[in-house]
């Protein structure tokens, strides 16, 4: 039994446990409704939607590397009963009801089991992280498209690509890299002699000769690439984390994981990506322009979890995955690439995970008016259109 | 290092033959083109390629649409169109 939780009598569900948080009530549908999914999806756990203190808690798909750092399952759980002392993060028929069953005036989360990999520990803010620790020490290929643009940041001028290599190379930690620099033709020579000096043995320059494809451009680095992971970076980033790549490595290497993003943050600091929000046929950014402490009430912005996709400014996967989906479609020459690729991923039965443990700063401009061609959204609706509907893994 | 006569970068730069990287950017294309045309096919039979709380969250997303203000308002508006098209079909069909 889970401590604080009691078990609800009941006739018509012999084979599961009904378990509710002490203190907390039950809808009077609740059982109905608990009978009715579960004869339509056996499963080896339900939860749902409560009311907490009169406001409506909503809740995400099965999220297993969220469980790990916060049990955001709620005051109601229905477990098969051969399930019960299985650690929930490795079940795998698990269906949320995304209907109100409980209330309670408080949600008590238990503290989430040890995890069957990686090293529990607890963050600045308290809440739980678990860390990964990388397995070996695999070549990750970091591929950054660039035209060799410059920005003033922070009151100073910047050759973009410059210092992002500069950062990759002088403050990472993680060491068995190479950086695929995909440079336009027009890109300045004075770039390009920089880029040499600052990337050194590990910068391998590709040259890009024809008209803008961002997609096309990262298969091209993609095709060069001797590394068993690929790094999609864009040229405005800088890393804040030392640790940023063995974090989403070791995230990347656990089972089930096929994409892994990143924190993104604003050159002013607010958040500019907390993960990929597909909705109302519209696919855009969680907790864009929120300022880092801001949070949604189950606390996700603090912890890894999984997430409908992430932005190809920062996403780690594995060449092998990238090769067997496509790549990037370049029929996404501009936009929607990112969020292709994230659903591609995906309809492998891989899943997307964002983590707030590695973190860039992303001098992307606030006010970016990205020029979205009607074909691009036609064939990302075309190909995905039930698939932005709704977010799994996001309600508010 | 300088620029050369068409303002393009010279540098050390990483070669592959024409060949291969076309092969090997053609392969990217295809195994593309293939997944587009399989989720397109998953489109055409969405409710079969979503998962259970997939489902029900869409479920739900349609039963509160079907309880908005908005849609309410919408059925009532338009209640006298489709009166007057079931008269039509009823009226073609004698």
């Amino acid at each position: 039994m889970i401590p604080g939780f009691h078990e609800v009598a009941h006739e018509r569900l012999d084979d599961y446990a009904v378990l509710l948080q002490n203190g907390a009530t039950l809808e009077p549908s609740a059982l109905e409704e608990i009978t009715a999914a579960l004869a339509r999806f056996p499963s080896q756990l339900l939860y749902a939607d409560s009311r907490e203190g009169g406001e409506l808690i909503r809740r995400p798909a099965f999220s297993p590397l969220r469980l790990r750092e916060q049990d955001y399952l709620g005051p109601l759980r229905v477990y098969l009963r051969g399930a019960l002392d299985l650690d929930p993060s490795l079940l795998t028929e698990v269906v949320h009801v995304p209907r109100v069953l409980s209330s309670t005036t408080a949600t008590v989360a238990p503290e989430p089991a040890d995890p069957p990999s990686g090293v529990p520990e607890r963050r600045a803010d308290g809440t739980r992280r678990v860390r990964y620790p990388v397995q070996g020490e695999p070549l990750v290929s970091v591929i950054i498209p660039t035209r060799g643009g410059a920005a003033t940041i922070g009151g100073t001028d910047r050759i973009l690509v410059v210092e992002a290599v500069r950062a990759i190379v002088e403050r990472s930690s993680y060491r068995a890299f190479e950086l695929l620099v995909v440079a336009d033709d027009e890109t300045p020579q004075a770039v390009i002699d920089e880029l040499v000096a600052v990337g050194g043995d590990q910068l391998r320059l590709i040259r890009w000769s024809d008209t803008f494809n961002f997609s096309a451009k990262v298969n091209r680095g993609a095709a060069f690439a001797s590394g068993e992971y690929l790094l999609l970076l864009n040229d405005d980033v800088d890393p804040v984390s030392p640790d940023w790549i063995e974090t989403m490595l070791g995230l990347a290497q656990q089972p089930g994981v096929g994409m892994v993003g990143a924190l993104l943050l604003f050159e002013d600091g607010t958040v500019q990506h907390g993960g990929h929000l597909y909705r109302d046929s519209w696919a855009g950014h969680i907790a864009l322009g929120w300022p880092l402490e801001r949070d949604d009430r189950l606390g996700s912005m603090r912890v890894t979890r999984e997430v409908s996709g992430v932005t190809a400014a920062c996403a780690l996967l594995t060449a092998d995955l990238f090769r067997r989906i496509g790549g990037l479609s370049s029929v996404f020459a501009g936009n929607y690439n990112d969020v292709d690729l994230s659903l591609k991923v995906r309809s492998t039965g891989a899943s997307v995970v964002w983590t707030p443990d590695a973190r860039l700063y992303h001098f992307e401009s606030k006010t970016r008016d990205a020029a979205v061609a009607p074909s691009e959204i036609a064939a990302l609706r075309q190909r995905w259109g039930s698939r932005l509907l709704t977010d799994p893994y996001w309600s508010d | 290092m300088s620029d050369d006569k068409n303002g393009a970068w010279v540098g050390p730069e990483s070669t592959l033959p024409a060949d291969e990287l076309a092969a090997r950017e053609r392969q990217l294309a295809l195994v593309d083109r293939v997944f587009g045309l399989e989720a397109q096919l998953a489109e055409l039979s969405a409710q079969n390629s979503l998962t259970p709380s997939e489902r029900l969250r869409t479920e739900q997303r349609l039963i509160e649409m079907q309880g908005s203000l908005a849609w309410r308002l919408g059925r009532a508006a338009t209640a006298p169109l489709r009166v007057a098209q079931r008269f039509v079909v009823r009226a073609r069909a004698r």
